[in-house]
């Protein structure tokens, strides 16, 4: 009786945080910007994979081209393509295709910060998700993702299936402001069906954020393969440069970041979801800093001239 | 200038540089040591190998398909090292594996982490402690037979010693534990003496005993960031390796 009306009260508490500060929407532009900008970006996306005994490695990379369209206030349209360079893979991979085409707003409602995303997302998913991020205090903050998803992929032409995969995954994050280290703990239905348990910990250096996961799904055992349902590896992610960018209405630029994540067993299922924005990452989050002034967005890798 | 009369002071020594252990962590040439990257420190390298140094196991040789023999290799490793707290070091490495005599023979390779703790701090009179494992966790080669082929454990001291206008010399000791019984040469009390000059503060130069073999080698940091490295194995048996060092904070 006492945990459900803890459960109540905590329930009530955070709804009216929301609705006392649903008047206090900061509509303030993320860069000071005036009018709207569009940087136009490129990267290298690389990958490799150990897992033939008589080959060291097979690599595939493609070139990520993007365009990033900063509407207003926030509301941003995404565009990246892949274009392979290098493809050990198989010909699921080698044409030049979309990989993300999506609309997306960040708002924030007092601590509480939330992005619909609509579109053409990573993974081949195509529809709607939301992300929402609520701040506790200094140190401790919520997570969730939903999302409702259908397949559509471009590596054969044109393969589409109705909306039907609901992916939803909550958790836990923790900031040691001493030491710029995040953990982070979230569970849930991931991309593929399974359900799953995946855990993080990554200290942010000046430009570099490294890590290390762990992570549990049964879709190895739910699906019938040999392999062990537990997984691990370690995550590097370096903010590159240019460090300092204009207000010029089209921006050319690189990349912003470069991602490398080791997948210890090589498992390519498990505990996966779709990226919504071709330059997401784990150092700069799903918000940008002044919608989300938490944990390594107060580590300002970019600068405005 | 510094720095070319450290590559010129080496090459006349014919001494390579090798003050780190193959598998990115900070060492002597294949003995533990109780120091310590400062933190954020990161490395990415490479390493010559030499046979001497290798584990003892049928997967460490290639077998002449006409004879019959088998025949240890010398091989390599590339590595990821990092120290993301001061008390903490991390390490993946990827020994490459042969099944033959050429180069295109190396076609897989052994992939396992490391990690070492440094509990205590050297202090004025006190050594700093180490406690460690290379290969605690690694690759799955072959499901029906454990690996770890580099498995090991270990608890490390070591002391710097000032002795007078700027000479250095540090002591370091340590006991290590074997998993595998073809590595069991390299099992127990090991340890070396390194020596840093006056004169050239980014050289060190060592001798060490890793349970088997009597080792000496140099190592030199050049421009900060280029850390040269190699030795000689009984004497003998030539290692070097090469390893970029990045600062992330």
């Amino acid at each position: 009786m006492v945990r459900t009306k803890s459960i109540i009260a905590a329930i009530v508490l955070i709804a009216a945080n929301i609705t006392v500060s649903a008047q206090q929407i900061d509509t303030t532009s993320s860069s000071g910007q005036k009018s709207s900008i569009v940087d136009i970006f490129a990267g290298v996306d690389f990958n490799y994979r150990d897992i033939f005994l008589d080959k060291p490695y097979q690599f595939l990379i493609n070139l990520t081209p993007g365009i990033k369209w900063h509407i207003w206030d926030h509301m941003q349209l995404n565009t990246g393509f892949l274009i392979p360079v290098l493809n050990q893979y198989g010909e699921d991979f080698a044409r030049p295709r979309l990989d993300v085409l999506s609309l997306s707003h960040q708002m924030k409602f007092g601590n509480l910060a939330l992005k619909p995303s609509v579109g053409l997302f990573t993974q081949e998913r195509y529809g709607f998700d939301l992300k929402a991020f609520y701040t506790i205090s200094e140190w401790l903050a919520l997570e969730l993702q939903a999302g409702f998803t259908g397949y559509l992929s471009m590596a054969h032409g044109w393969d589409m299936s109705p909306l039907s995969k609901f992916l939803a995954v909550g958790g836990v994050d923790f900031y040691l402001q001493k030491w710029n280290t995040q953990f982070r703990l979230v569970g849930g239905r991931f991309l593929k069906d399974d359900n799953g348990v995946y855990a993080e910990g990554l200290r942010h250096f000046r430009h570099t954020s490294v890590g290390l996961y762990l992570q549990y799904s049964d879709f190895n055992s739910a699906t019938g393969r040999q392999h062990s349902n537990f997984n691990g590896g370690f995550k590097v992610v370096i903010a590159l440069p240019p460090y300092h960018r204009s207000n010029k209405a089209v921006r050319f630029r690189p990349a912003d970041n470069f991602r490398l994540t080791y997948n210890m067993n090589a498992d390519p299922h498990s505990c996966k979801t779709y990226l919504t924005d071709s330059e997401q990452n784990e150092r700069h989050g799903w918000f940008s800093p002044n919608i989300l002034p938490w944990g390594a967005n107060k580590i300002h890798d970019f600068d405005q001239k | 200038m510094k720095e070319l009369s450290t590559i010129a002071l080496l090459l006349l020594c014919c001494l390579s540089l090798s003050a780190q252990q193959y598998d990115g962590m900070r060492g002597l040439i294949h003995t533990p040591t109780a120091e310590m990257d400062t933190v954020g420190t990161a490395r990415i390298g490479a390493h010559f190998i030499s046979k001497e140094m290798m584990p003892k196991s049928d997967y460490f040789t290639w077998k002449d398909a006409s004879t019959g023999e088998k025949h240890p290799y010398n091989t390599f490793s590339y590595y990821l090292s990092l120290t993301p707290f001061r008390w903490v070091e991390l390490s993946y490495t990827c020994v490459a594996l042969a099944k033959g005599p050429k180069l295109a023979d190396y076609s897989s390779k052994d992939r396992h982490f490391s990690v070492k703790f440094n509990p205590l701090r050297e202090g004025k009179w006190w050594p700093s402690i180490c406690i460690g494992s290379a290969d605690f966790m690694g690759s799955t080669l072959d499901p029906t037979n454990s690996q770890d082929f580099f498995c090991n454990f270990y608890l490390a001291a070591s002391k710097h010693l000032n002795i007078g206008n700027g000479h250095e010399i540090a002591v370091h000791a340590a006991y290590r534990y074997y998993i595998k019984e073809y590595n069991k040469q390299f099992q127990g009390i090991v340890g070396g003496i390194t020596y840093r000059p006056a004169f050239a503060k980014n050289i060190r130069v060592m001798f060490e005993w890793d349970g088997c073999h009597a080792n000496f080698g140099a190592d030199a940091l050049l421009w900060r960031h280029l850390l040269l490295q190699a030795s000689l194995q009984n004497g003998r048996y030539f290692s070097a390796g090469l390893c970029y060092k990045v600062y992330l904070l």
